[in-house]
């Protein structure tokens, strides 16, 4: 966890000025601005590869987040990466952290329901960031500490 | 701040939600009976200081409504038939689909698109668990039945069972892949083109598409086949 914490924070200094350089000619209209058109910032290197098998992270706290229960300590493989993305989790708390590396991963329902009433090969697909993965199952590092000593990623820079 | 959410709740429950899509200030014009809803309230006191501001015009909040709701599941239609008679539209629409939709004329909107493809041993539904992402400019306003918390628990959980339920048998040996979409990206399931429909131009095509069978709920059968008959021809296309 602190390997991929430190790497994510090194990026905050170069993506702000690139978030911020499109204000000064910000159309006056409702529109939403799509996120297709929103320039893609070629950051980091994803950590996984397709094919990989990962383990999604049990973090079960009050906070938001987009990582659904079901998928909590399952296995799965990566389908493809998506690219990056800002992280949701964060903005729920109007925290605009760096972006980060999210991915298609791949479940088989036979691991996420016990009772999964169906032929073993079907599956489910789901978008998940990068923090929330790990190749090691023991990994459990986030689940050790309680909720209000766990560092959100990219919040550690912030002092600097 | 324990204290001011629970104002904000309160609030909430006391006044009556906003429909979707109706500008508020008009109702805020009108002498109403009753009383405007908190965030009703909210919107009107925003968009007027917007405007008073002239930050904004009422013309640009008319507009953004009208772009809000100017999907359609005529345009989805339009690119499954395209990819079913073009392969390579197909090949740039896996690759980067809100491109390829705009050669169509067809907005994909914000969030990007994914295309997924059903295949004879493969097949492909679209829930968010969420209730978030649906791909609103190409299939219109979500049905209610997707939004529902019915669907959006089941269809992970049990798939096959909430298929059958909307008439879709899938055969065990087919795979159901289910996609849990959350907001950065939308999907889209580009259903098989169904079978006796080699002599079909574009346009006819695109008349099979039902926006049920771009979530995947259904699958595209020719007019006058029953639902039976249309799953029984299935498997063999």
């Amino acid at each position: 966890m602190s390997e991929t914490t430190m790497s994510q924070t090194t990026t905050t200094d170069n993506e702000v000025p690139s978030d911020a350089s499109g204000e000064a000619e910000t159309p006056a209209v409702l529109v939403p601005v799509a996120p297709s058109m929103l320039p893609v910032i070629k950051g980091n290197e994803p950590r996984f590869g397709t094919g990989d098998t990962v383990h999604v992270r049990r973090v079960i706290g009050p906070a938001y987040t987009r990582t659904p229960r079901y998928v909590m300590g399952a296995k799965g493989t990566i389908s493809r990466p998506l690219g990056e993305f800002l992280n949701p989790d964060d903005i729920a708390y109007g925290r605009f952290t760096p972006k980060k590396m999210l991915y298609r991963v791949r479940f088989r329902q036979v691991d996420l329901w016990p009772d999964y009433k169906g032929p073993p090969n079907d599956t489910l697909e789901i978008e998940l960031f990068e923090h929330w993965l790990t190749l090691n199952p023991k990994d459990k590092t986030d689940d050790q500490l309680p909720w209000y000593r766990r560092v959100a990623p990219g919040r550690r820079k912030r002092r600097a | 701040m324990i204290n001011f959410l629970g104002i904000v709740g309160l609030r909430r429950v006391g006044g009556s939600a906003a429909p979707e899509g109706s500008t508020s200030r008009a109702i805020a014009k009108t002498p109403t009976v009753a009383p405007l809803g908190y965030y009703e309230a909210l919107e009107a006191a925003l968009s007027e200081l917007l405007i008073a501001k002239g930050l904004i015009k009422a013309v640009d909040i008319q507009r953004a409504v009208e772009a809000f709701d100017a999907g359609s599941p005529a345009y989805g239609a339009r690119l499954i038939a395209r990819a079913w008679v073009d392969p390579g539209f197909k090949s740039r629409l896996f690759e980067n689909a809100n491109l390829a939709a705009r050669e169509l004329d067809c907005d994909a909107g914000p969030g990007r698109l994914i295309v997924v493809e059903n295949t004879p041993h493969l097949h492909n539904l679209v829930v968010s668990s969420l209730g978030v992402s649906f791909a609103r400019a190409l299939l219109g306003r979500a049905p209610a039945w997707y939004e529902s918390a019915a669907y959006r628990s089941r269809a992970v959980r049990e798939p096959r069972q909430v298929l059958a339920e909307f008439g879709t048998d899938i055969p065990s040996y087919v795979e159901v892949r289910v996609h849990d979409a959350a907001a950065d990206h939308v999907y889209l399931v580009m259903p098989m083109r169904p079978a006796g429909s080699e002599a079909f131009l574009e346009e006819d095509l695109a008349a099979l598409v039902t926006r049920e069978s771009m979530i995947g709920v259904q699958v595209p059968r020719l007019p006058g086949l029953l639902p039976n008959e249309g799953a029984a021809s299935q498997p063999e296309a």
